[in-house]
């Protein structure tokens, strides 16, 4: 098992040096010679105006909202996928009662007018 | 130079598993507290991404697979997201320093002082215990 | 994993070195391949792009490096490394620095779980298929801190609008990874690939694909993966064509190369991760005589797909973000939510071959799979026919916008144009 992961540090390792290595290059490889206006914030030639900061919707929040809870209800699924064959029937019973209260909540997101991206 | 040796032996050399542990622990750690001193809070934000990361490391040393791997689904993937979106909707926050201070240092030292000196006292008996087992052994 | 590994490391102890320090080597080796074989895929995947969206639009494409312009690729590469690095005045350095790095070191990861063949793949994890989902947490960190650090409103706007697509299509792709996670009791990707076999006879056809006994849920996945993958008719945070490039708007040289070689591959992978789960992934005839075989197979199945979304690339309009969110809250989440409700009912149907002792399942009968079935036609049925009114749709509208006026008297104003 732990060799397994073993595994994924090595290779994770290697998969962070790669692309290390060949923005180094580029750097090494590539003239450097930045001025004023080179490096100033592309806006198609005009110049910006004010901060970065822009009024944004809250709809984004939400979005965020509802995916955890999907996102949890994800990782209770799961295992229970693992051990769908040795279920009884009771278990069977109560799995699709959440799923069905989840799906409900859905329904319910849903008429609250959560889901609109107006 | 025996007691020096009870009371501070020499590390061992760490086994396999230790040698992942430490620079992973020092990771996170390390992480944990950008999150707190960094003054950007977009930095802090991140750092705590980082800071889950490491922890799910550590669920996966530890063989607990999956937990690391709902670690990440759950707090990387939503929580993190949330945290920057809440970032983005409050004004001004989310560019330039914010002071990590709050004009409590005075406070601070008083309660630094009085641990400090509760934890002395502590050490302090507990080495004369110490002592006393040492030379009875 | 000991397969590969287990030959190495006997010949590095033959050398004389001690247990661990041979068994990491052998790792360290095949971690070295394995993460080298991105880069060099993103070569050909980028070429073979090129080349078959211009047959589609009647151009000839690169032809002029090597032959055939099979070196177009490495040229523009080589190109892209001599270009200057250009960091704006008011970027922050870290996070600008680490974003590119980081979308690659999250697709290329997911190679390590990849199943490319009997025996051959980089690990068999017990948490195979959610570890492929958690990594896209990874592309999500580096969307946003590309936004942020570009210090540019649009790079911002761009990351936050990719934070949220993401999301949005995260839940039907997982959701629809569950279902055949749910026939076959596991998360191991090589068991999943293992199952998708077809014995007839005592001849293993290898055609027992999940996609045939469950098109609906392999029709969501494949959706939610063009989202995830950012592909058209879901590109419209890249929207080459009409905005300038998203998140990655400030970013130039190899750096810009980190983040179009991580779409790329992020993209084929999505369709690789399609042909384990849906497609059978190495399974096929005569892959039990001659495993090397399977890769050859997967190989296929894996390109076959990347040229489909090609083939979507060069076909579908792009579609709106109020459009794409509905489609993706309204369509997808609920009709698979029901498609896993209905599975799981249909699981439990009598008719399979129990254990006589603990009455766990051994085997799954007739009435299951034909019961599984059903349902992913009906599912299959619904999403088709909301496509189907969904390009009608576009399509009148699109005659509309073009015919004279004269010809269909006074145009009404439709709301959304």
């Amino acid at each position: 098992m732990l060799t397994q992961y073993g595994f994924i540090l090595i290779l994770s390792i290697f998969a962070f040096a790669l692309p290390t290595a060949a923005v180094m290059m580029g750097w090494f490889l590539g003239p450097r010679r930045p001025d004023a206006v080179k490096t100033a914030t592309y806006e198609s030639g005009v110049e910006t105006i004010g901060d970065t900061w822009v009024q944004f919707r809250a709809q984004y929040y939400l979005i965020g909202l509802i995916f955890l809870i999907f996102d949890v209800e994800v990782i209770f699924l799961f295992p229970i996928a693992l051990a769908y064959k040795h279920l009884s029937l009771f278990s069977v019973v109560s799995t699709i009662t959440f799923v069905v209260i989840l799906l409900l909540g859905l329904l319910l997101e849903w008429r609250k007018g959560a889901l609109e991206w107006s | 130079m025996d007691i020096i040796q009870q009371l501070f032996p020499l590390p061992p050399i760490p086994t396999l598993q230790q040698a992942v542990f430490i620079p992973l622990a020092l990771f996170t750690a390390v992480c944990a507290l950008l999150v707190v001193l960094s003054p950007n809070l977009f930095h802090n934000a991140l750092a705590l991404v980082g800071t889950l990361f490491g922890v799910a490391g550590i669920y996966a040393l530890l063989e607990a697979e999956f937990l690391a791997i709902s670690q990440i689904l759950v707090y990387v993937w939503s929580i993190s997201t949330l945290i920057t979106f809440a970032i983005m909707l409050s004004r001004g926050m989310m560019f330039g320093a914010t002071s990590k201070t709050n004009k409590q240092a005075g406070t601070a030292i008083d309660g630094i002082v009085v641990i400090g000196f509760i934890g002395w006292c502590n050490f302090v008996s507990a080495r004369s215990k110490l002592d006393v087992s040492i030379a009875v052994a | 994993m000991e397969i590969w590994s287990s030959g190495l490391t006997h010949l590095l102890t033959g050398l004389g070195l001690p247990e661990t320090a041979a068994v990491i080597i052998a790792l360290a080796i095949g971690a070295f391949v394995l993460a080298n074989v991105g880069p060099v895929l993103a070569l050909v995947l980028i070429l073979l792009l090129r080349k078959v969206i211009s047959r589609m639009q009647d151009r000839i494409g690169p032809n002029r490096v090597g032959p055939f312009g099979l070196l177009q690729t490495v040229a523009d590469a080589l190109k892209l490394l001599s270009k200057e690095d250009i960091r704006p005045a008011n970027a922050d350095a870290v996070a600008y620095f680490l974003a590119p790095i980081l979308s690659v070191f999250g697709v290329i990861l997911s190679l390590g779980v990849m199943a490319v063949a009997p025996g051959w793949i980089g690990v068999d994890l017990n948490v195979g298929v959610l570890f492929l989902t958690a990594l896209g947490s990874i592309g999500i960190m580096s969307a946003l801190m590309a936004g942020w650090s570009s210090n540019n409103k649009y790079a911002l706007l761009a990351g936050f609008r990719v934070v949220a697509q993401l999301l949005s299509y995260e839940i039907p792709m997982v959701l629809a990874m569950f279902v055949p996670v749910l026939l076959v009791g596991s998360m191991r990707l090589g068991a999943l690939s293992a199952a998708q076999s077809l014995t007839i006879f005592g001849f293993n056809t290898g055609l027992g694909w999940f996609g045939f006994l469950m098109p609906g849920a392999f029709l969501i996945y494949f959706i939610s993966a063009l989202a995830e993958g950012e592909q058209t008719p879901f590109d419209l945070l890249e929207a080459e064509s009409e905005l300038i490039a998203g998140f990655h708007i400030e970013y130039s040289g190899m750096k810009f190369a980190m983040f179009f070689l991580a779409q790329f591959l992020n993209s084929f992978f999505l369709g690789a991760i399609a042909v384990m789960l849906f497609l059978g992934g190495y399974q096929g005839p005569f892959v039990d005589q001659i495993p090397l075989l399977g890769f050859v197979y997967f190989v296929i199945k894996a390109f076959g797909v990347y040229l489909l979304t090609i083939w979507i690339k060069g076909t579908f309009p792009r579609i709106r973000v109020d459009q794409m969110m509905a489609f993706a809250w309204k369509v997808l989440v609920p009709l698979v939510l029901a498609l896993i409700l209905w599975q799981m009912i249909a699981l439990k149907l009598p008719g399979a071959t129990l254990d006589p002792v603990t009455g766990d399942v051994l085997q799954y009968g007739f009435l299951n799979y034909i019961a599984v079935f059903a349902g992913n036609l009906v599912v299959l049925g619904v999403v088709s026919n909301v496509l189907m009114n969904h390009f009608k749709r576009e399509k009148m509208r699109t005659k509309r916008a073009f015919e004279p006026k004269s010809l269909i008297g006074v145009m009404q104003p439709s709301s959304g144009d």
